[in-house]
């Protein structure tokens, strides 16, 4: 259920009358549930024994992590728990990969709506309870619950069970200020996502479907254009989910922080997607050994931690390449700070370093993008020598514009106002407005978050 | 966050309305008002407004006498005439009045010695059969006719069985047959189009629409496509029974010469790669035939847009603001249709002019 659905947007209602008024945090609990089985039957009935069944799986296993005698015994039912959800999640996203791959092969499965990001954000919860961090929870609605959490079902912000099961064990009715400040944030969303991201994607489309047709001008414009969509459907997205999480008297984690602001690929990671890239870290890099044994094992850890990060967007070759660029990236840049030390940049180093991990950063959207490695070359080679046909949408050059003044106003230290924080008179008027723009600016036709796909 | 206080929000409701009236005056195409025409007995444009595009193309079109558009002065000229009809395409609101084909036209004949104007009637979504039913009643209006030409650039307009609402349709069952229907414009737009188009309330009329226009579904999922029955393949013989019927008819409505130009969608970019075959060839060739049984002139566009792209690079359709090859035609598409008209009119330059 899209969050700019007008049945979303009954759902989000008919939940906040009802969470306003219930009594206590277990019926809350309850509530939530069931407006998340309903935002996920929406989406597909079928797929609702595999979140329900999911979901008390990592009840079950947690509940014997915290009775098991032994460290071998809970260290077996912990890496049986992990298995049982990597399992599940590797078969419905990589097993077509590999029934395509046979000859007059027409398998395909449907990846249930936000998989990863579910599996992801249960992991948190059996690793928590595993490392004694969490208790595990008697009661299987609190893990339903975490499972069923309907604003970031379908595409995160990945939330931590340690995050977010002790706010719910509390959880209050919504105040006026929780619902103005979910409001802000969802708005905003709204509007990047609707009228800028949406529009951006019709004229990628048909640049990356007419690759190298196009001549050098327009391919990188599309490249330009396809950095600043799935940065404006991404945050904008996350936008939302954080807001509605903020009505509903939530808060959860946040995904960006201006990641074309960044200065070199590690602080790009530290912006960027920023509930993977701390799962990242915590789940598969630490554990790898993180930076402790040795500058090799660390920059192989680096590049491992990426490459997963790659393929777990997707099965294809695109992916993998994707992210082992990221992680080259990564190493280059640590050995260049070991080489020359942490220190503060001037103004022209600055804008340096600013556009080379842009243009970096952009550079690897290309395979991202692509529906496949010859699809990535043609493109890669028309940013140099492309075909005769010339077109830029005017409307690029306004989202980067745009882009660029929010950027812009974020270094000046005015991020507070571009955010509408604090007591503005005018932000219910920008607020409102961006509302009516995206009904009115919506790009026609069904356009879902790039995201949800992973 | 303490929420903003309650004057706040009123003021910021004030504001926020005048924000989409200025963005829907600036970047929303303008709704066009219409009203019925006596001498024809339908809703046209109504004279003297200006429309904006914004859409598709950057241009300004202004509704004259009847309602047509690009009319010098706003008034039909009394000579010789040369009707181009169509849908979208001859109505061009993408393009400026001056570059619309019949003003090309009129503007090369004049050049070419030519006592000729061209005129276009071209209205979003009607097709030949609504033409079929409307030489007649535009006969007096636009006489004297030297050459009719109906600008078609979906070629299944001739075909039977193809649902077209609120438009002429071409039945199959039992007998062949045609239906007129009018309903075209919506009663909220004949009521509330002029208030929208003199108050420039583009874009609350937009919000209002998309409202009217909401599609709930509360049902669990997955939500399952309509499927659009296709109309049923005819047997090349009855095909061509069906297309005598249909040009038969057509032909007996005005006394005038007839012309179809095809205007096929050609060149177009597919998978990076330009493509020059029509992709309704098999449809049009049959229409050309029946057209060659039934004194109808058939004249295909497919040549001249092939040879526009070949030597200059460049595509009939397309803006700056839409893909190249798609959608409408620009000022270049106008230029070819007219120009290849007026090649036409110049090889039957006699007949033509004699009557």
């Amino acid at each position: 259920m899209p969050f700019w659905r007008v049945e979303f947007l009954l759902l989000l209602a008919a939940s906040l009358l009802a969470l306003r008024l219930s009594r206590g945090p277990a019926s809350r609990r309850v509530l939530l549930i069931l407006a998340g089985l309903y935002f996920y039957a929406w989406w597909d009935l079928r797929f609702l024994p595999l979140l329900i069944g999911a979901a008390l799986l990592d009840w079950a296993v947690a509940l014997g992590l915290a009775r098991a005698g032994g460290p071998g015994q809970r260290r077996a039912l912990f890496l049986a728990g992990l298995a049982c959800r990597l399992g599940l999640l590797a078969f419905f996203k990589y097993a077509d990969f590999f029934l395509a791959a046979a000859p007059g092969s027409s398998a395909w499965l449907i990846l249930p709506l936000g998989l990863s990001f579910q599996t992801f954000s249960a992991i948190t919860y059996l690793a928590g309870v595993y490392a004694g961090r969490l208790a595990a929870r008697a009661n299987p609605l609190d893990v339903l619950c975490l499972a069923t959490f309907f604003p970031t079902l379908a595409a995160g912000p990945i939330v931590r069970a340690e995050e977010l099961l002790p706010q719910l064990d509390v959880l209050a009715a919504p105040t006026a200020g929780d619902l103005y400040d979910g409001f802000r944030r969802f708005a905003m969303g709204l509007f990047k996502k609707l009228v800028i991201a949406d529009r951006l994607g019709l004229y990628v489309a048909e640049i990356y479907g007419n690759a190298g047709a196009y001549d050098a001008a327009s391919t990188w414009a599309a490249a330009l254009a396809y950095a600043l969509q799935i940065y404006l459907d991404f945050s904008g997205y996350s936008d939302m989910a954080v807001g509605v999480g903020r009505m509903l008297g939530l808060r959860l984690p946040e995904n960006f922080d201006f990641p074309y602001a960044a200065r070199n690929p590690a602080e790009f990671w530290r912006r960027w997607h920023m509930s993977l890239s701390a799962w990242i870290r915590d789940y598969v890099y630490i554990p790898l050994g993180g930076s402790r044994q040795g500058r090799a094992r660390t920059l192989a850890n680096i590049l491992l931690a990426m490459l997963l990060c790659g393929v777990w967007h997707g099965s294809g070759w695109t992916f993998v390449l994707w992210g082992g660029l990221h992680g080259l990236g990564l190493c280059l840049h640590r050995l260049w700070r070991e080489r020359s030390g942490r220190h503060e940049h001037s103004t022209l180093s600055g804008l340096l370093s600013w556009a080379g991990c842009t243009l970096f950063a952009g550079l690897c959207w290309i395979p991202f993008r692509a529906e496949d490695l010859p699809q990535a070359r043609r493109i890669i080679a028309a940013l140099f020598q492309g075909g005769p046909t010339h077109w830029v949408h005017p409307f690029v050059w306004a989202a980067l514009g745009l882009t660029l003044a929010a950027h812009l106003l974020r270094a000046l230290g005015r991020e507070d106002a571009l955010m509408l924080r604090g007591k503005r008179w005018y932000a219910p008027a920008a607020l409102l407005s961006l509302v009516w723009l995206a009904v009115i600016f919506a790009a026609e036709g069904f356009t879902p978050f790039l995201y949800a796909q992973f | 966050m303490s929420p903003p206080p309650l004057r706040h929000w009123l003021l910021g409701l004030v504001l926020s309305l005048a924000v989409v009236w200025a963005a829907g005056a600036l970047f929303l195409d303008t709704v066009q008002p219409v009203a019925r025409d006596p001498a024809v007995g339908r809703f046209m444009p109504e004279p003297g407004t200006v429309m904006r595009q914004r859409s598709e193309g950057w241009a300004r079109t202004t509704a004259g006498e009847h309602g047509l558009r690009s009319l010098p002065g706003g008034r039909l000229p009394p000579g010789p005439k040369v009707v181009f009809w169509g849908d979208s395409y001859v109505e061009a609101l993408q393009v400026d009045d001056a570059g619309h084909m019949d003003q090309v036209f009129t503007r090369l004949a004049r050049r070419a010695g030519l006592d000729l104007a061209g005129v276009g009637l071209g209205v979003s979504g009607d097709g030949v059969l609504d033409d079929l039913f409307r030489l007649r009643p535009y006969a007096s209006v636009f006489a004297p006719v030297v050459l009719h030409v109906f600008v078609v650039a979906e070629i299944d307009e001739f075909l039977p069985d193809v649902p077209h609402p609120g438009h002429g349709e071409f039945r199959s069952a039992p007998e062949p047959h045609l239906v007129f229907d009018t309903a075209v414009y919506g009663t909220s737009h004949l009521r509330f189009g002029h208030l929208v188009r003199s108050l420039e309330l583009a874009g609350p009329y937009r919000i209002l629409r998309k409202a009217l226009a909401l599609d709930l579904r509360l049902a669990p999922g997955p939500a399952r496509p309509e499927a659009q029955p296709a109309p049923a393949a005819q047997e090349p013989e009855r095909q061509a029974r069906l297309l005598d019927f249909l040009l038969t008819t057509l032909r007996s409505q005005a006394p005038e010469p007839l012309l179809v130009a095809h205007i096929p969608y050609l060149p177009r970019l597919r998978g990076g790669v330009v493509h020059d075959e029509d992709p309704d060839a098999p449809a049009a060739a049959a229409v050309r035939a029946a057209c060659q049984r039934n004194g109808v002139d058939f004249l295909d566009l497919g040549p001249e847009f092939r040879s526009f792209r070949q030597v200059t690079g460049r595509f009939p359709r397309g803006f700056l603001n839409s893909p190249p090859g798609q959608g409408h035609l620009n000022q270049d598409g106008h230029r070819l249709v007219a120009e290849a008209v007026l090649r036409y009119v110049r090889e039957r330059r006699d007949a033509l002019l004699a009557r």
